[in-house]
């Protein structure tokens, strides 16, 4: 549709800030407005990349849990892993997307955890592909403020 | 604001507390003052004349009294050190008046603060805020804090035992607020443990949330007060200047300490108004401690906002930016880290 809604946010974020000027004397409503047009601008950038950075982020969890499970971890950790990493996604709408991101990282969590401990050179080569896919996610997720 | 019969109680206890026959309330404005508080400014006419004074309520869901207390304790506590900060007035802990425990200070005139998300806050004046900035944080750590206000209401812990009490505290924040797995704040919280910092030589009164859009500067270089001390504690310096040193307040600038002055200079002058020595192993265990903190603050805002609390769009932007922003710090850092270290 048109306008997108990645337009409309922006739209409505320089609608508040064009009448911020006009609420002299509101100093909580005027900064209050001034932070609901930051966080519409915000919401704009991650309306249209919020889909793919979840995809990614579970392509990037899954391939790993296969390669994790290939290796001497703990049952039932190991079993666990295995399965995780044949899932599917069961949708692309973003709320399924999110949620079977959640169960994934934390399986990921209890799987960094122990191979933190481990001596072993795969788990020390695991630990720091996580930490990438962690460092990935993170930047996907960056988000940038507006000059002010 | 606040009801007719609100007032009329304030107004009386303000004579009372002021020692006047009465005392008349006008120009009532709520303002930003934190989004925990609700916070408020308003003049105060008397025989004496008129003052502006503000006063910072506790909201409906909020906190305990103690909290209150230890915050109104620390504005005490730097008094009369060389600390710029309002003159506290008084402190109320039965909801009998305003329906909620809430504190009085005094207003600072002509006086405003700085979005710690403007990279240009200061303009030509940023190497002067920064000089003051760093300053004034060393005075604060300057003082004895077993002599304080502050010692009275917080516990002061034993060196060796702060960074386990911080890092506990700010590790069940996360555990009960989270709303989604967090891996990477996970992650810092197993480093921290692992890897505990030397104790500090001496305590300090910690102002727990010391940064760029905590004071109040004149617009022509001068820091007029240091604000929002609801975090205060006794404990190690360097988790202030952690803090304070946190890549999310200065906006992409790497090269300068808060966004404001080289970090040289900033260490410096912290450390010849502290009259001790900056720590680098301390610092670097409380400056990833000092993002972990930053991403409790921001899952709780979060959860705040989730759970229809509070609606202040500063809880949803904190729960966004700056909690995409710390996830990037921490796990720039750590990735980076060697396997283990900090």
């Amino acid at each position: 549709m048109r306008p997108s809604i990645p337009q409309l946010l922006a739209g409505a974020a320089a609608t508040i800030r064009a009448a911020l000027p006009n609420m002299r004397g509101e100093s909580y409503a005027m900064a209050s407005m001034g932070t609901l047009g930051m966080l519409l601008i915000l919401m704009s950038q991650e309306a249209d990349r919020a889909a793919e950075t979840l995809v990614s982020e579970q392509d990037a969890i899954r391939a790993l849990f296969a390669q994790a499970a290939g290796h001497a971890l703990p049952e039932p950790l190991r079993a666990r892993v295995a399965e995780a990493a044949r899932g599917e996604r069961a949708s692309l709408r973003v709320d399924v997307l999110q949620a079977e991101t959640n169960e994934l990282k934390a399986l990921l969590t209890e799987l960094h955890a122990w191979l933190e401990t481990s001596p072993f050179d795969w788990a020390e080569a695991l630990e720091a592909r996580i930490w990438e896919i962690l460092r990935l996610g993170a930047a996907a997720r960056a988000l940038y403020l507006p000059t002010l | 604001m606040f009801t007719p019969a609100e007032t009329q109680k304030l107004e009386a206890f303000l004579a009372h507390t002021l020692g006047v026959k009465a005392a008349k309330i006008e120009n009532v404005v709520r303002i930003h003052g934190g989004a925990s508080r609700q916070t408020y400014s308003f003049d105060v006419t008397t025989s004496a004349g008129k003052r502006g004074y503000i006063l910072r309520r506790d909201p409906p869901d909020s906190l305990i009294d103690t909290d209150r207390a230890l915050e109104f304790a620390a504005y005490k506590s730097v008094q009369n050190q060389n600390i710029p900060a309002p003159r506290p007035v008084a402190l109320v802990t039965d909801p009998a008046t305003l329906g909620a425990p809430f504190f009085v200070m005094e207003r600072i005139e002509n006086a405003a603060a700085g979005s710690p998300f403007n990279p240009n806050a200061f303009g030509e004046h940023s190497a002067a805020i920064g000089k003051e900035f760093f300053s004034i944080l060393g005075r604060i750590h300057a003082i004895d804090p077993h002599a304080s206000e502050l010692a009275k209401v917080a516990i002061a812990p034993p060196p060796e035992e702060c960074w386990k009490r911080e890092l506990d505290h700010w590790a069940n924040v996360i555990a009960m607020d989270a709303l989604e797995p967090q891996p990477i704040a996970e992650a810092a919280i197993r480093r921290l443990r692992a890897n505990p910092p030397p104790p500090p030589r001496k305590l300090a009164i910690v102002h727990g949330d010391y940064r760029i859009g905590n004071f109040l500067h004149d617009g022509k270089g001068a820091i007029k007060a240091v604000l929002d001390w609801e975090m205060a504690h006794i404990g190690d310096p360097m988790e202030d200047l952690g803090w304070a040193l946190d890549p999310l307040w200065a906006q992409g600038r790497k090269d300068l300490a808060a966004g404001l002055l080289p970090m040289n200079d900033a260490v410096e002058l912290w450390e010849d108004a502290a009259d001790q020595d900056f720590d680098a192993e301390r610092f670097r265990w409380w400056s990833l401690f000092a993002s972990l903190k930053g991403l409790a603050i921001w899952i709780s805002s979060s959860k705040t906002v989730v759970d229809g609390k509070n609606t202040d769009p500063i809880l949803a932007f904190s729960g966004w930016y700056c909690l995409t922003r710390h996830n990037q710090i921490v796990a720039d850092r750590l990735a980076g880290a060697k396997r283990g270290g900090l």
